[in-house]
């Protein structure tokens, strides 16, 4: 029996732009603890080979420094390793992988593998093939694994293809399709399991005997499932693979839509029903609209939540503000401060008016720092 | 608010004053000058205003003159709100303050200040003194200090009262202090983002993202650049990388040095293909030098058998031409001896003629010669006698030795001795001897002197008077020198005549006269003699001498020629004779010239056939030579080697040629088509190929290894991490920038529309104002109306019958009573804001005429009756009848 531990996508180096220094820094430090927890998790459970679907570095100018990270984070695992070149880490001329191994081979360590030629890989004693199929261009436009059907390996050898691209039709629209990988690819190239990366959402069984592992480590708001190792398990050649999945991912990365008309009730359940705010970062679309003493409320609302979350996104682009009499009786306009609110007023609800969204936010500053003063004579 | 009651203690100038119930309306203080009553409105403001522990130089001023340790002291007594208030305050010693009020205890310490500025709505300053225009509240309206009654209204922060008071009045119109309020936060809310004159502020939060965003752009941009020269290395690098693999795998160095052995191979071949060329080229050279040789052979032989038979032929033609030559010359020779014949006749027959023709002419010579002696025979005897003559004249002539240079001299010497003479007649003393009777004088030679007579005495001269004795007389000087002369002069006349042979002077001439004739004779015989002989006698002699001998000559030749001869030519005579010899003597030249003419013409012509026969002669002799020599050399020749053989050699000759060259042409063909240049230039190719090939793989791989060392550098820098960053920072700046924009936006709209909103509603604001200004108004300048400055609501102006007149431009007067009645206005306004709105007016109306004060007094009586109002004046008079409590200070 093979035991494998199929895993994709780390995406080391990944910056995180879109969020502050103190983020950021968490959020890349995250990835390289991912890869410990996926070393202690190989050799716990003894597996034979640890097989990296592609994109295991961002880019492949990533950090010498990183580099050297991810070998630190590799240490509690001694068994065999063996990368992909993905799409993020093409094997092109001074790619990472020259300098992998430049640094792997300065430790001393014989157990990192670079599977950048399209040539069979005996491991395992030699019970084992890796067929790679690595990239040598960010797109390849054709079937990498073409070879795999051809490629001859001792008898009784377990056959394991080791991919990273799309797998044709299975995947959901919307799916990078620059380097397209055939469905029946397992079964035309006799594979007992075909590991595949790229799509960072975890899919085993996608196709017979064929699974995506995902990004162990989440680093944008999916509508799959990331966060995954698949612990894959094949007692011979044409045994059906046993696959498990494995959670290791620290951060949850959640995103939302909520509807808000009139109120802002619905909100507070909402983000109360996140068990870890601290690790969850949430990406909030909110739509409707909302009158301006609703808005306020919803202001202090996100600002309480804002704390607790690790991030909170929130997008209300499509929520508009709607004062209603209520808003203005319950500020108690009067003289010229009335006169002003009511051409704010004119001017939101005109949408011909050039400056009707101004307006509309203006209005709820109106509000905002009527109600303020008002707060304060209180 | 009213005051109910002020008592000031060591005040300044005041020691004490006591101003006990004042009236709720109207109420006046008078006071002279120096009395102190505007000391009392100072202590007023004092004991509401000024900090009872203040130190400042104000609170200084509170000090009476010479008030060391003094203590000044106001106590003032209020009603406000419905409530009554007595205030205490001390300043300077023991400083002290209290409050009472409608609470269990009096308020005392810094606590009254707090009480005092919440009650009557005026504020402290943070530090320094109280200002009438920052901190007093209205109380710069109300309290109009002595002075400030016509410079405007001092509302200051007053207005702030006004307007809230006013709101009371116009209601919601005017937004209250919540509307203030909300423009101050609006304000705030712009002022984060826009400058005071609407630019975006520099340290606005906009400015910020927008100088973050430039950067974060910018270290894009570098960050960019530097990834495209990654990439472009990268590329190189992969290039020159597949470059040298294909020079490697296709072996294209080893190649390159196959090919260079195969060139050198084939030069090799080329060049032994060349030396055997050359061989055959040798040998052909070799066999045309034999071919040549046997066709030179024959045509030598050719040649000397035909010279030998064209010298056969020349020789005989030349034998014949020799026997032509031969009988010419023959023939010329006989020729000149008949031309040598005819020649001597003709000369002998010349010189018989020549004879005759001398003959004659000697004779006819002989008579003219004899002619020519006889006629010079005859001259020379002429001239022979006049020569004697002369020489007896001229021997007459020399006998007269006077000359005219001798005559000359005479002549001189004669006038000197009269000149001495007549001088010393005149210069000798005269003596006149007048003896007695009788007695005789005499001179020492004995002679008588005559008596009475006188007598002149040249010379020392002794008289022998008689019976005296004798007297010598001796003239001085000058005539004993004159005598003297006299005597040298005759001496020198005697010397020259003696010299000329003359007695005389006389003598003398005549002698000279003689000579003259004698030389005239002279010179007319020399003239005949020399007509006679030009040349002289001599001449004349010698040429005669010359003729007779010429005659003789002739005599003899003729005698000569006659006796030779025995011809008698003699005979030949007279002129025609001579002529005739002339003419036969000419036709015996001519005769002799053609005779020798022929005589050389023949002598010619015979020399020239003898040089022709000579030249034939020799011409013949060599050619027989010639022809003899070549008929021998062609003999030996042909013994030797026959003509036949030698065209049997040419035969073979040219057959060996033929077979030479055609192997050579072979040859040729050979290589030219793989010569030895080609092969050098294959080998130059190949050398060429792999030096290039040599250099063109390391250049790759040094360029490989340049490239990889930079990318090696750039390639683990994070820099495809820092892009993406920079991309996802930039997109995060821009959408925080777009929300702080609307930000930006709303906050200026919300504040715009706020002021504009005011300004509308500002401007209904001075109504009210208005309304309760006019009825004052009208009583003292009637169908007028003020203009306030809605902003601030200073006194902009009064118009008057519908002209507007500025308010600094009024008289002191109207500025006075607008100022009172406008202020009077205000702070009923004020009061009915729930403002304290006491006013107090120190000698506000000084300037203001008899009638409008009257009229004034109306207006405060109307006032009054909602107000409290303290008038302080140091003219009882003008106020006497206003019907209100008096104070006295």
């Amino acid at each position: 029996m093979i035991r494998l531990l199929h895993t994709a996508d780390w995406q080391i180096g990944k910056p995180f732009g879109g969020f502050d220094e103190e983020r950021r820094v968490e959020l890349r430090a995250a990835r390289f603890a991912a890869v410990g927890r996926i070393a202690a998790l190989a050799a716990e459970r003894q597996v034979d080979v640890v097989l990296v679907a592609g994109d295991a570095f961002d880019d492949n100018t990533v950090a010498e420094r990183d580099v050297n990270r991810v070998l630190d984070q590799m240490a509690p695992h001694s068994g065999t390793w063996v990368f992909l070149p993905g799409n993020h880490d093409a094997a092109v001329t001074g790619s990472v992988w020259g300098r992998l191994r430049g640094l792997a081979a300065r430790r001393g360590l014989a157990n990192v593998v670079v599977a950048d030629e399209s040539a069979p890989i005996l491991l395992a004693g030699g019970r084992l093939a890796i067929l790679p199929a690595p990239l040598v261009r960010r797109h390849e436009g054709a079937d990498l694994t073409r070879w795999f059907d051809e490629a001859e390996t001792p008898e009784g050898v377990i056959r394991v293809g080791l991919a990273h691209g799309a797998l044709e039709n299975r995947l959901p629209d919307g799916a990078d399709a620059g380097n397209p990988i055939a469905e029946t690819r397992a079964e035309t190239a006799r594979l007992d399991y075909l590991a595949l990366g790229d799509w960072h959402g975890f899919l085993a069984g996608i196709a017979p005997r064929t699974g995506y592992a995902g990004t162990p480590e989440p680093d944008r708001y999916p509508a799959n499932e990331p966060g995954f190792v698949a612990l894959v398990e094949i007692d011979g050649p044409g045994e059906a693979p046993r696959i498990e999945r494995v959670p290791v991912a620290h951060y949850i990365w959640q995103a939302r839509a909520e509807r808000l008309e009139g109120d802002v009730e619905g909100l507070e359940p909402l983000l109360a029903s996140f068990a870890e705010p601290g690790r969850t970062l949430l990406k909030l679309t909110l739509a409707g609209s909302l009158p301006l003493r609703e808005r306020l409320r919803l202001e202090e609302t996100l600002g309480h939540w804002r704390d607790r979350f690790f991030a909170l996104d929130i997008r209300d682009d499509d929520l508009f503000d709607e004062p209603d009499e209520d808003d203005l009786d319950r500020i108690d306009l009067s003289g010229f401060v009335r006169t002003a609110v009511e051409t704010l007023r004119a001017k939101a609800a005109d949408p011909a008016d050039p400056e009707r969204e101004t307006a509309q936010l203006a209005l709820r500053m109106a509000y905002v720092e009527h109600r303020r003063l008002s707060g304060s004579e209180r | 608010m009213y005051l109910k009651s002020l008592r000031v203690s060591e005040f300044a100038a005041i020691a004490e004053a006591n101003l006990d119930t004042f009236d709720p309306g109207l109420n006046v203080v008078v006071g002279d000058n120096e009395a102190g009553k505007s000391t009392l409105l100072k202590a007023l403001r004092a004991a509401f205003f000024q900090k009872y522990r203040g130190r400042g130089e104000a609170v200084e001023a509170f000090l009476p003159y010479g008030g060391e340790g003094r203590r000044p002291t106001v106590a003032v007594s209020f009603s406000h709100g419905g409530a009554d208030y007595r205030l205490t305050k001390s300043f300077l010693t023991r400083p002290a303050a209290e409050l009472e009020g409608p609470w269990q205890a009096p308020v005392s310490g810094d606590a009254v200040e707090e009480k005092l500025a919440e009650l009557l709505g005026f504020t402290h300053p943070g530090r320094g003194d109280s200002k009438l225009s920052e901190h007093q509240g209205a109380f710069g309206l109300l309290w109009v200090e002595q002075g400030r009654s016509n410079t405007g209204l001092d509302i200051g922060a007053g207005r702030d009262a006004v307007t809230a008071s006013l709101e009371g009045e116009v209601g919601t119109i005017l937004g209250g202090e919540r509307g203030r309020a909300l423009i101050l936060a609006a304000k705030a809310l712009n002022d984060r983002h826009f400058t005071a004159t609407g630019r975006q502020a520099a340290n606005g939060p906009l400015k910020a993202i927008d100088d973050e965003l430039a950067a974060a752009r910018k270290d894009l941009a570098d960050k960019r650049a530097a990834q495209a020269d990654l990439d472009q290395k990268l590329k190189r690098l992969e290039d020159r990388r597949r470059a040298l693999k294909g020079y490697e795998d296709e072996r294209t160095g080893e190649k390159a040095a196959e090919g260079l052995r195969a060139a050198e191979t084939g030069l090799r071949r080329a060049e032994e293909r060349e030396r055997e060329w050359q061989a055959a080229e040798g040998a052909l050279r070799q066999v045309e030098a034999v071919r040549a040789g046997a066709v030179e052979a024959l045509q030598r032989r050719d040649d000397l058998a035909k010279a030998a038979e064209a010298a056969r032929r020349a020789f005989e033609a030349a034998a014949a031409d020799y026997a032509e030559i031969d009988a010419a010359a023959r023939v010329a020779v006989a020729a000149v001896a008949d031309a040598a014949k005819a020649q001597e006749a003709a000369r002998a027959a010349l010189q018989s003629a020549e004879r005759h023709h001398e003959a004659n002419r000697r004779r006819s010579d002989l008579a003219r010669e004899s002619t020519a002696r006889d006629r010079l025979d005859a001259l020379v005897a002429e001239a022979g006698e006049l020569t004697e003559q002369i020489a007896r004249r001229s021997a007459e002539r020399d006998l007269v030795t006077i000359d005219q240079k001798a005559l000359t001299a005479v002549d001189k010497a004669e006038r000197r001795q009269r000149d001495c003479e007549v001088r010393l007649q005149v210069a000798a003393p005269a003596v006149v001897f007048e003896p007695e009777a009788g007695a005789s004088v005499r001179s020492a030679g004995g002679e008588a002197v005559a008596a009475g007579q006188p007598l002149r005495v040249l010379s020392r001269s002794r008289y022998l008077l008689e019976g005296f004795g004798a007297v010598a007389i001796e003239p001085g000087g000058g005539a004993a020198n004159l005598e003297t002369e006299l005597r040298e002069a005759q001496a020198a006349l005697a010397s020259l005549l003696k010299g000329c042979g003359a007695a005389s002077g006389d003598d003398a001439r005549k002698l000279f006269a003689e000579r003259r004739e004698l030389e005239a004779e002279l010179k007319l015989l020399s003239a005949r003699r020399d007509a006679l002989v030009p040349d002289g006698l001599d001449a004349a002699k010698a040429q005669l001498r010359a003729a007779i001998a010429a005659v003789c000559r002739l005599a003899a030749a003729v005698a000569d020629d006659e006796g030779r001869d025995g011809s008698p030519i003699a005979a030949a005579d007279g002129e025609d004779a001579a002529e005739a010899l002339v003419a036969a003597l000419n036709q015996a030249r001519r005769v002799t010239t053609v005779a020798d003419d022929r005589t050389k013409a023949a002598s010619r012509e015979s020399e020239t056939a003898t040089l022709r026969r000579a030249s034939a002669e020799s011409d013949l002799t060599h050619l027989k030579a010639q022809a003899e020599r070549l008929r021998s050399e062609a003999e030996t020749a042909e013994g030797m080697v026959p003509r036949p053989k030698l065209l049997e050699r040419l035969a073979e000759a040219d057959a060996d040629l033929e077979a030479k060259r055609g192997r050579l042409a072979l040859q040729r063909l050979e290589r030219q088509e793989d010569g030895r240049e080609a092969a050098e230039a294959r080998l130059k190719a190949a050398e060429r190929t792999l030096r290039q090939i040599t250099a063109t793989v390391q250049q790759l791989r040094d360029e490989t290894i340049g490239l990889e060392g930079e990318v090696r550098v750039a390639g683990g820098s994070g820099l495809g991490e820092a892009i993406q960053l920079l991309d996802e920072r930039i997109g995060d700046l821009e959408r925080r920038r777009a929300k702080i924009a609307r930000e930006a936006d709303a906050s200026r709209l919300f504040y715009a529309t706020l002021l504009d909103a005011q300004r509308a509603a500002r401007e209904r604001w001075l109504g009210p104002i208005k309304t309760r200004v006019a009825p004052f108004l009208k009583l003292i300048h009637p169908e007028s109306d003020v203009d306030l400055d809605e902003e601030t609501l200073e006194l902009k102006g009064l118009t008057r019958a519908g002209v507007e007149e500025r308010f600094d431009r009024l008289s002191a007067g109207a500025r006075e009573q607008v100022a009172v009645v406008t202020r009077l206005a205000l702070a009923q306004v004020l009061k009915q804001g729930g403002h304290p709105a006491t006013v107090i007016l120190d000698d506000a109306l000084v300037n203001t005429d008899e009638i409008r004060l009257e009229r004034m007094h109306q207006v405060l009586r109307e006032a009054a009756k909602d107000l409290q109002v303290i008038v302080l004046t140091c003219r009882e008079r003008d106020f006497r009848d206003l019907g209100a409590p008096m104070f006295r200070v």
